[in-house]
C-alpha cells in the first residue's frame, strides 16, 4: 500500500493563517501541470507497492482546469499501479465548486472531496481572507452530493479571531445537519510569516488564548462525539468508519510519494521533500530528474515518529509492534509515566496498545516529548 | 630566516642569563587595583613598552587568558610575566606577579604579595579607593612592600585628581609628588611607572649560597605537561634536574624543566635567589601543589619554610548533580579533571533522595561556585544542577561534641543537639556617604551588627559590620552593588562561630520532600523565606499534566503553599501535510527542553529552580 500526493501550488488569494506552499501567480499553471506530469513520470518507479490512495492537495487543487486534471490523472493511471479500490481525494474550495465542476471531478475519477469550509460565519471568513461565503459553502455541498459524491470531508477551524463559543456551536450545528462522513477540525495555529503572525507581533488584533483553544476544542469533541462521530485522530472525526485513508497512511508509517513543489515523501527509511518554489522546482526538473532533499531517519528518529504518529490516533502505540520494530521495551521504560497517564485519565491501555483520551490529545505534545528518545 | 631567528633567540637568552640576572637588577612587583580600575590595560602597556610583546601579539587583556575570566573581567587565577627594561644603560628584569581581584581569592592574593618587594597601587581617578583595594593594600604594607601609587584614567572627564590624591595620601602617607598620573588606555605615564619601579622598589635580598627556599604563589594545569608551578626564589638556587621537595606535602619531584615566564615559557638551567619562574615536573594533581608552600632541595632542605602558608578552606558548600542521572560517572570524571587545575575545589560523593547520585562540593565563595558550574557546562558539556548553597554550621551535640553541618540533610534531629553555631565574618564596606543609610539597612536586614564607621574623606565612608556568613553568600554582594549604584565595595574575613537560632526549612512538591531544596535559615526569617521561595518556585516550575502543590515546612508544620495549575493545552493540531519531520523536530526540541529538567516524583523541576533561593527578590 502506497500513497501518492500531488501538490497544486496555486491559490486565488492567500488566507491569512496559511503557511503551506502556494503562489497567487496563476499564469504559469500550464507549465506547472506539465512539470507535475513530468515528475510523476520521472518518479514512477519509486512506489514499491500499488497506489492505494491519491490525494490532490494544495494550494487549491480545485483551481485546476478540466484539461489539467485529466492530464495528471492520465499520467498517474498510465505510469502507476493504482489499485482498483484506491481512494482519490481532491481538496476543493467552495467558491470553485459548481454543478458542472462537481460532475467533471466525478467523471475524472475523483471519489472523495475535502471541502475547505473553515467556518460558516461570514465575518470570520473575511478575517481569514477566504474567498467564499457561508452560502457558497452550503451550496457546494449540495452540488457535489448531486454529482454523486458521498465520501465528503469538510475542514473546519476553531480558536479563530472574531469567533465566539456561540459561533463555533452554530458552525457545528450546521455541520451536523449536513451529516458528512468525515470532518477535519483544526485549532488555529499562528504560523510564522503569515498575516496573522504579523498582526500578532504588531498587536493589531487579539487572538484566542490557550484557554479559549482548550474550551473550543472541548466543545468540538463533545458535540461531535455526542452525534456518533468518532474522534479518531487529534483533528479528525468520522462517522461509520469513513477514515481518511490517505492521512491514515501517514499515521501508520506507510510509504507515500509527494509530487510537486514543497511536497513531502516517505519510503519507510527516508523522508524527502521538493523545493518550495515554483520556478526553481520547474528549473530543477529541466535537468531531467527530480531533486528532492533527502533526510535519512536515524533509528531514534524512527522510534520518535512512531510514538508521535501513533499517539495522534486511535490506532495507538502498539507496544508489541514497537518492540518488534525497534527492540525497545518502551512500556517498561516508562512504566511509571504510563501508569500515571492512565490513572489521571490522559490515556488508556487497549490490548497492549497505549491510546490517548481527549484529555490526552489536549496535551499530546507534552506526552510525546516525555516518551521520546533523546536525540543527540 | 628561521635559522637566524633561532640563533638570535638563543644568543639573546644566553646573554640575559649571563649578564643580567644579578639580584641588584631584579624588581618583583604586583598590581593592587579594584576591578575596572585598569589593571589589565596597564599590564598590557607595560608589556608593550618593554617590548615583551609586540602590538601584533597583544590580545586585549593579555594576562587574563581563560575565556571565562575575560568575560567576567576578573583575573581569577594569578599569573606572572617577566619583562626586560633598559634604564640609563642598565638592563633590569621586572617580574610582574598578577593578583586575583575578588574576595573569594584573598589568600592567593596574600601569597602573590608575599612574592614581591613592591606594589603598584592603581586607583581610578574617577572612582576613588574601594574596599578590596584597601584590604590588599594593607596586605602589601604588612609584607613591607614599597607601594607606588598610580592615579589611572586621568584623561576621563570625571577624574577627581585632587580628591582621589588626598585619599591616597591619607591611606599610605606619601607625598603628593609621589603619585604617578597615568592613563593606561592612552599610554600616558607608562614610562614614569617603569622608572619608579626601578628606582623605588627595592632589589630582592636573598643569599645565593643558602639552602633553596622558594615559595609557590600559583599553579596552572597543562594537559600535556602536568601542573606548572610558579614560584619565587627567596634563597638559594634551583637548577634543572634538581631533586626538590614541597615542604607541606613532603612530596619530592625532579625539576624536569625550570624557566622564566615571558610571552612563552623560556627554559633556563638555573634560577637564583630573587627571581621568579616556573617548574615542570610532571605533577598530575593540583592538590599536591599548594599555594604558599615552600620548595626546597631534598638533600639540603631549608630549615625555614616560608611563613604564612595556609591550607585553603572552602567557605560555601553545595551539591552538584547531573540533570541526567545516567551521567553521574561522566560528571565524576569531569570533576576529577577540574580538580587537577583547581586545588581549591573539594568534593565528595553525596546522595540526594530527589536528585540521586551527585557530589557535595566546597568552594571558596559564590563566584568560585559559579565558575565551577560554568566550567562544567562549557568545558565538559555537562548539564548540572547546583543545590542551595550552604555555609558550614556547627551543631553542638547534647554531649558537647561539634558536628559540622554543610548541608541541610546533615543537620541532626533537634532533640540530639543543644544548639547550633554559625560562622560570622567581619565585613568592610566602603561607599559614597550618600548610600550609608541603604547599606546599614541591608546589613541590619542580614542580621548584621555595625562595629565601626569611619569617614575616609568627606564623602567616602568605611563601614565595618559583623555578619553571619550565611547571609552574605547568597545575594548580598549583588544587592550591595544595586543599592549603592555600584559604588560600594566589600571585603571580609572570618571571625569565628556564634550561637544562632537556626531551623531547617523543607520544600515539598505534591507532598514529597525535595531534599535538594531544603535550607538552614534563621528562625526569624523562616516564614518570609518559605513564602518567597514558594512564590518563586511557582514561577519557575512550568505547568505540567498534573496540578503541583508547592509547600514550605518547618518540621511537620507547613508555613506556606502555592499551586502550579495543570497544563491546559499543548498540542499542535495539524501535521503539516505529510511533513512528519517538522512536527517530530518540534517535539524533539520540546524534549531537549525537558533535558534541563529533573523529574522528582511526578514533577519536572527545571534546573534554575534549584538555584531559586539565590534570587528571592
Amino acid at each position: 500500500m502506497s500513497g501518492l500526493y500531488i501538490h497544486i501550488p496555486f491559490c486565488r488569494k492567500a488566507c491569512n493563517y496559511c503557511d503551506f506552499h502556494f503562489s497567487t501567480q496563476l499564469d504559469p499553471m500550464d507549465r506547472m501541470v506539465d512539470g507535475l506530469a513530468k515528475e510523476l513520470r520521472l518518479r514512477s518507479s519509486t512506489p514499491k507497492s500499488p497506489i492505494d490512495t491519491i490525494y490532490f492537495g494544495g494550494g487549491t487543487p480545485s483551481i485546476l482546469t478540466e484539461k489539467a486534471l485529466d492530464t495528471l490523472m492520465e499520467t498517474i493511471t498510465t505510469y502507476y499501479n493504482v489499485s482498483r479500490s484506491a481512494e482519490v481525494t481532491l481538496e476543493a474550495n467552495p467558491d470553485d465548486i459548481d454543478a458542472d465542476k462537481a460532475k467533471f471531478w466525478k467523471r475524472a475519477g475523483i471519489n472523495r472531496l475535502s471541502i475547505g469550509i473553515q467556518t460558516f460565519n461570514d465575518k470570520v471568513l473575511k478575517v481569514l481572507n477566504r474567498s467564499h461565503n457561508a452560502n457558497q459553502a452550503l451550496k457546494s455541498i449540495d452540488w457535489v452530493r448531486q454529482a454523486g459524491f458521498h465520501n465528503i470531508s469538510a475542514d473546519l477551524m476553531f480558536a479563530l479571531p472574531e469567533a465566539s463559543d456561540a459561533s463555533l456551536r452554530a458552525d457545528l450545528k450546521t455541520l451536523l445537519n449536513l451529516d458528512l462522513p468525515h470532518l477535519s477540525i483544526y485549532g488555529l495555529i499562528i504560523e510564522e510569516k503569515t498575516v496573522f503572525s504579523h498582526w500578532k507581533i504588531q498587536n493589531k488584533r487579539s487572538f484566542p488564548s490557550d484557554l479559549d483553544y482548550e474550551r473550543n476544542y472541548r466543545i468540538v469533541h463533545e458535540e461531535l462525539t455526542k452525534y456518533q462521530y468518532e474522534h479518531y485522530e487529534i483533528s479528525s472525526f468520522t462517522k461509520n468508519a469513513h477514515f481518511s485513508r490517505h492521512n491514515t497512511s501517514y499515521w501508520l508509517q506507510n510509504p507515500y510519494l509527494g509530487i510537486g513543489p514543497g511536497a513531502h515523501s516517505f519510503d519507510g527509511d527516508n523522508r524527502s521533500h521538493n523545493i518550495s518554489n515554483n520556478q526553481l522546482y520547474l528549473k530543477q526538473l529541466d535537468t531531467g530528474r527530480a531533486h528532492p532533499v533527502v533526510e535519512a531517519l536515524s533509528l531514534t528518529e524512527k522510534m520518535n515518529e512512531y510514538i508521535m504518529t501513533r499517539l495522534r490516533t486511535h490506532f495507538g502505540l502498539d507496544f508489541e509492534q514497537f518492540e518488534k520494530k525497534f527492540h525497545r521495551d518502551i512500556k517498561n521504560e516508562h512504566l511509571v509515566l504510563i501508569d500515571q497517564l492512565c490513572s489521571e485519565g490522559f490515556a488508556f491501555l487497549d490490548l497492549n496498545k497505549l491510546k490517548l483520551t481527549f484529555e490526552g490529545f489536549l496535551i499530546s505534545d507534552d506526552i510525546c516529548a516525555r516518551l521520546f528518545y533523546p536525540t543527540s | 630566516m628561521i635559522g637566524f631567528d633561532y640563533v638570535f633567540c638563543k644568543v639573546k637568552v644566553l646573554f640575559l642569563q649571563i649578564y643580567f640576572h644579578s639580584m641588584q637588577n631584579i624588581r618583583n612587583f604586583c598590581i593592587i587595583a579594584h576591578i575596572d580600575h585598569g589593571k589589565s590595560t596597564l599590564a598590557d602597556r607595560l608589556l608593550e613598552k618593554t617590548s615583551t610583546v609586540t602590538k601584533r601579539e597583544m590580545q586585549a587583556q593579555l594576562l587574563d587568558n581563560m575565556d571565562l575570566e575575560r568575560e567576567r573581567g576578573i583575573t581569577i587565577k594569578s599569573h606572572a610575566i617577566q619583562m626586560d627594561y633598559l634604564e640609563e644603560g642598565q638592563k633590569y628584569v621586572l617580574n610582574l606577579i598578577d593578583t586575583p581581584g575578588h574576595v573569594d581569592f584573598s589568600y592567593e592574593v596574600s601569597r602573590s604579595i608575599a612574592a614581591c618587594e613592591g606594589a603598584l597601587l592603581i586607583v581610578d581617578a574617577s572612582q576613588g579607593i574601594e574596599a578590596q583595594t584597601i584590604s590588599n593594600l594593607y596586605l602589601a604594607i604588612e609584607h613591607d612592600l614599597e607601594v607606588i601609587p598610580v592615579l589611572n584614567k586621568i584623561d576621563l572627564p570625571g577624574a577627581m585628581i585632587d580628591e582621589v590624591s588626598d585619599q591616597i595620601i591619607d591611606l599610605i602617607g606619601c607625598d603628593k609628588e609621589d603619585i604617578i598620573h597615568a592613563s593606561a588606555k592612552e599610554g600616558i605615564g607608562i614610562e614614569d611607572i617603569l622608572k619608579a619601579i626601578v628606582a623605588r622598589v627595592p632589589a630582592p635580598k636573598g643569599i645565593r649560597d643558602e639552602p633553596l627556599q622558594a615559595m609557590i604563589f600559583d599553579s596552572v594545569y597543562n594537559s600535556y605537561r602536568g601542573i606548572e608551578v610558579y614560584f619565587r626564589v627567596f634563597n638559594g638556587v634551583i637548577k634543572k634536574g634538581d631533586k626538590v621537595k614541597f615542604v607541606s606535602t613532603g612530596q619530592t619531584y625532579d625539576a624536569d624543566e625550570i624557566g622564566v615566564l615571558r610571552l612563552d615559557h623560556e627554559p633556563r638551567t638555573s634560577l637564583e635567589a630573587g627571581n621568579v619562574g616556573y617548574l615542570i615536573s610532571g605533577i598530575k594533581v593540583a592538590k599536591e601543589v599548594k599555594v604558599g608552600d615552600t620548595i626546597t632541595h631534598e638533600d639540603h632542605p631549608t630549615t625555614r619554610p616560608i611563613k604564612g602558608f595556609e591550607d585553603v578552606k572552602p567557605m560555601v558548600f553545595a551539591g552538584i548533580y547531573p540533570v541526567d542521572t545516567s551521567e553521574f560517572e561522566e560528571l565524576r570524571s569531569s570533576m576529577e579533571k577540574l580538580q587537577l587545575n583547581d586545588a581549591a575545589l573539594v568534593w565528595e560523593p553525596e546522595t540526594s533522595v530527589a536528585l540521586g547520585f551527585g557530589f557535595r562540593c566546597g568552594f571558596l565563595g559564590m563566584l568560585h561556585m559559579e565558575i565551577i558550574q560554568e566550567r562544567l557546562e562549557r568545558e565538559f558539556g555537562m548539564t548540572v544542577i547546583t543545590t542551595v548553597p550552604s555555609v558550614k554550621f556547627h551543631a553542638i551535640g547534647t554531649d558537647g561534641t561539634i558536628i559540622p553541618v554543610s548541608a541541610p540533610s546533615e543537620m541532626p534531629e533537634p532533640t540530639k543537639i543543644s544548639h547550633v553555631e554559625e560562622p560570622f565574618i567581619k565585613a568592610q564596606i566602603i561607599s559614597k556617604s550618600e548610600y550609608i543609610g541603604n547599606i546599614i539597612s541591608l546589613c541590619m536586614d542580614k542580621r548584621g551588627e555595625i562595629k565601626n564607621q569611619v569617614y575616609l574623606t568627606s564623602d567616602r565612608v568605611e563601614l565595618t559590620f559583623n555578619l553571619p556568613l550565611a547571609e552574605i553568600v547568597f545575594d548580598f554582594f549583588d544587592k550591595l552593588k544595586t543599592l549603592s549604584r555600584g559604588y560600594a565595595s566589600l571585603d571580609y574575613e572570618l571571625i569565628g562561630y556564634r550561637t544562632s537560632t537556626l531551623v531547617k526549612l523543607d520544600i515539598m512538591l505534591n507532598g514529597d520532600k525535595v531534599d535538594a531544596l531544603s535550607a538552614i535559615v534563621h528562625r526569624d526569617k523562616a516564614y518570609d523565606w518559605g513564602k518567597r521561595l514558594c512564590e518563586k518556585l511557582r514561577g519557575l516550575i512550568p505547568r505540567q499534566m498534573f496540578e503541583i502543590a508547592i509547600q514550605a515546612a518547618i518540621g511537620t508544620k507547613v508555613i506556606s503553599r502555592e499551586t502550579v495549575k495543570a497544563l491546559r493545552k499543548n498540542v499542535i493540531a495539524k501535521c503539516y501535510g505529510g511533513d512528519i519531520s517538522r512536527k517530530r523536530k518540534l517535539l524533539e526540541k520540546q524534549k531537549k527542553g525537558k533535558k534541563r529538567m529533573r523529574q522528582v516524583g511526578n514533577v519536572e523541576i527545571p534546573q534554575e529552580a534549584f538555584m531559586a533561593v539565590l534570587k528571592l527578590d
